[in-house]
């Protein structure tokens, strides 16, 4: 088995990973980026709509663009050697990286370690679905990966279940290509995808989409050929009297993401509910020392430039830490009023922060205010907020807190 | 007559209200003026930039990403993806390579939007 040694070790090769690696580099890192694929850009390069980038590159850019901007930067940049084809099976507490390549094992012993996975789709397990299991049924990112990477047709009648933003995605670029797309289904009251592609995608072509509104059964032999629909009440409970079957041969599920928790669980890294995924500090780093995480792998994202973000704090903190810099003990966060979950989970005292959170209702003229011992430490206006646009915002350093907690509401 | 219209132009995505008034188009809803250029542009002639992909021979995918170099009108984009239908191109392409040129009414290039390497022999 072949061993080498680095400063940093970051797995994932998408936009956190590159970001992270970038990051690290610029603080004077010795930086192994481990990517499965041949190329670097993860998912962005099956994205290849435009919408990607209006921050960091101040341009509306392609995800294939965007990545590609990003894989120059890592080619010029001294310091990363790229290491692709070599998928990581095991992180280790002690910061050694287990990696299959095809020249064989490969153990990296890194000073730290940045976990920058992404995540993978929801499928119909998941959501049980009663009827056959004929062919046709697909998650929105496998239908992407087909159509524009593999040029496989995959039908010519589709619904598609789920109003993620892969979803109204897949619903534009199955009309472009030809497939006439029936409508959109959501069971939730309220459509999960942001507005921007509720008006691209399905406005601009006429597809409608129906809230409180399910598939129930799966018809079909051997393909798909019929699905059954039918509406949920605010329990989630379906309506019977509302029934209706929709001839189709394709079904596209958007019913979510969820954060690739295999290595973060091999480090003996425990997993939030909320997040799906592991408790972080404001440097983005784990709970076991030296391990930081980022971007989808940590918590689901809807923007490419938040990732990046994340990836530069990630690979900053990550190239301090191999240079033998600590963090202290942190202050948690506690979510209050309207406050699905917060990220990170812990803030460093005196340090500025960006804080992500999710809501759990949609609501107008909002403030989120952050609170310790009863005083508001910081607060911001949100004229709109819906759980499916992820609130961000740069929080000053926070120091002198009794209690030893914050909490943060929406309200 | 009063139209909600959410600005795709930025992350903000601002709820824009356009009402048509005696002295033209009333833009409400946005942050910065780019959203009033944007309502007025929807009202009256929606643009928007087609992405999509065509055949490549001799690389490591079957599929090369490509989009208009600038927005096309939006009735454009159906008649476009038809042309892009029997496009066929050979790898090696850089990004920012021009596929098809001066196609449509607004007469956009179709440009590549990743970079194809000519596949490697015998892999
Ligand atoms: C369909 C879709 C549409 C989107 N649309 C937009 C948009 O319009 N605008 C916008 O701003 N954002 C958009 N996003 C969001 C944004 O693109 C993503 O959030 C972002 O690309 C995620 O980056 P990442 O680096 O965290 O993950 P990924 O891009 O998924 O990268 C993870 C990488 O890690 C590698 N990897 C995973 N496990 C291992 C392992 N064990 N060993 C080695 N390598 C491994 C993977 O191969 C992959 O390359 C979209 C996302 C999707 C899925
Ligand atoms: S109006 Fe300006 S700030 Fe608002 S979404 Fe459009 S571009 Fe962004």
């Amino acid at each position: 088995m072949k061993e080498i040694v680095c400063d940093v070790a970051v797995i994932g090769g998408g936009p956190a990973g590159m970001a992270a690696a970038l990051s690290a580099a610029a603080e004077g890192a010795q930086v192994l980026l481990i990517e499965r694929n041949e190329g670097l850009g993860g998912i962005l390069n099956q994205c290849i709509h435009d919408g990607f980038g209006i921050h960091r590159f101040g341009e509306l850019l392609t995800g294939p663009e965007y990545a590609g901007r990003f894989a120059q930067q890592v080619a010029a940049a001294e310091g990363i050697q790229v290491l692709s084809h070599a998928l990581v099976t095991e992180v280790g507490a002690d910061h050694t990286v287990f990696c299959t390549t095809p020249k064989g094992m490969l153990t990296c012993h890194a000073k730290a370690i940045v976990l920058a996975v992404g995540c993978y789709e929801r499928t119909r397990g998941a959501i049980t679905i009663a009827g056959t299991r004929p062919a046709g049924v697909y998650t929105a990112g496998t239908a992407q990966h087909l159509i524009n990477l593999d040029n496989v047709a995959i039908g010519k009648r589709a619904v598609i279940l789920g109003s993620g933003d892969i979803g109204l995605i897949m619903a534009r670029r199955l009309t472009l290509e030809g497939v006439e797309v029936v409508c959109v289904l959501e069971k939730m009251p309220i459509c999960n995808g942001l507005p921007r592609n509720v008006q691209q995608c399905l406005k601009d072509f006429g597809i409608p989409l129906y809230l409180n509104r399910t598939v129930t059964e799966l018809r079909g032999r051997n393909h798909l050929e019929q699905v059954v629909v039918c509406d949920v009440d605010d329990r989630g409970a379906t309506i019977p009297e509302t029934t209706e079957t929709i001839d189709c041969d394709t079904l596209i599920l958007s019913v979510g993401l969820i954060p690739e928790t295999e290595l973060l669980r091999s480090a003996g890294l425990p997993v939030a509910r909320m997040t799906n995924s592991t408790p972080v500090n404001s440097h983005l780093e784990t709970e076991v020392a030296g391990i930081f995480a980022c971007g989808n792998g940590l918590h689901v994202n809807d923007l490419v430039d938040n990732v990046s973000a994340e990836g530069e704090c990630a690979g900053k903190w990550a190239a301090r830490y191999a240079a033998g810099e600590r963090a202290g003990s942190a202050i948690p966060v506690e979510c209050g009023t309207n406050v699905r979950y917060t990220m990170p989970q812990t803030l460093l005292p005196g340090e500025t922060a960006r804080l992500s959170l999710r809501v759990l209702r949609e609501a107008r003229e909002q403030t989120l205010v952050v609170r310790g011992d009863g005083d508001i430490l910081f607060s911001r206006k949100l004229s709109h907020v819906t759980p499916a646009q992820m609130v961000c915002v740069e929080l000053p350093g926070i120091v002198g807190i009794n209690s030893g907690k914050v909490e943060v509401s929406v309200e | 007559m009063k139209q909600n219209l959410v600005c795709f132009l930025c992350p903000n995505s601002c709820e824009l209200t356009v009402e048509e008034t005696e002295s033209g188009l009333a833009v409400r809803g946005n942050r910065c003026p780019r959203g009033e250029a944007f309502a007025k542009q929807e009202l009256l002639d929606p643009q928007r930039t087609l992405t999509s992909s065509v055949r490549i021979h001799g690389a490591e995918f079957p599929l090369l990403s490509v989009r208009s170099d600038r927005p096309v009108k939006k009735r454009e984009l159906l008649p476009l993806m038809q042309q892009l239908r029997s496009v066929e191109c050979t790898a090696p392409i850089k990004q920012g390579d021009i596929i098809l040129s001066g196609v449509g009414e607004t007469a956009v290039n179709i440009i590549a939007t990743r970079t194809m390497a000519a596949k490697v022999r015998g892999r």
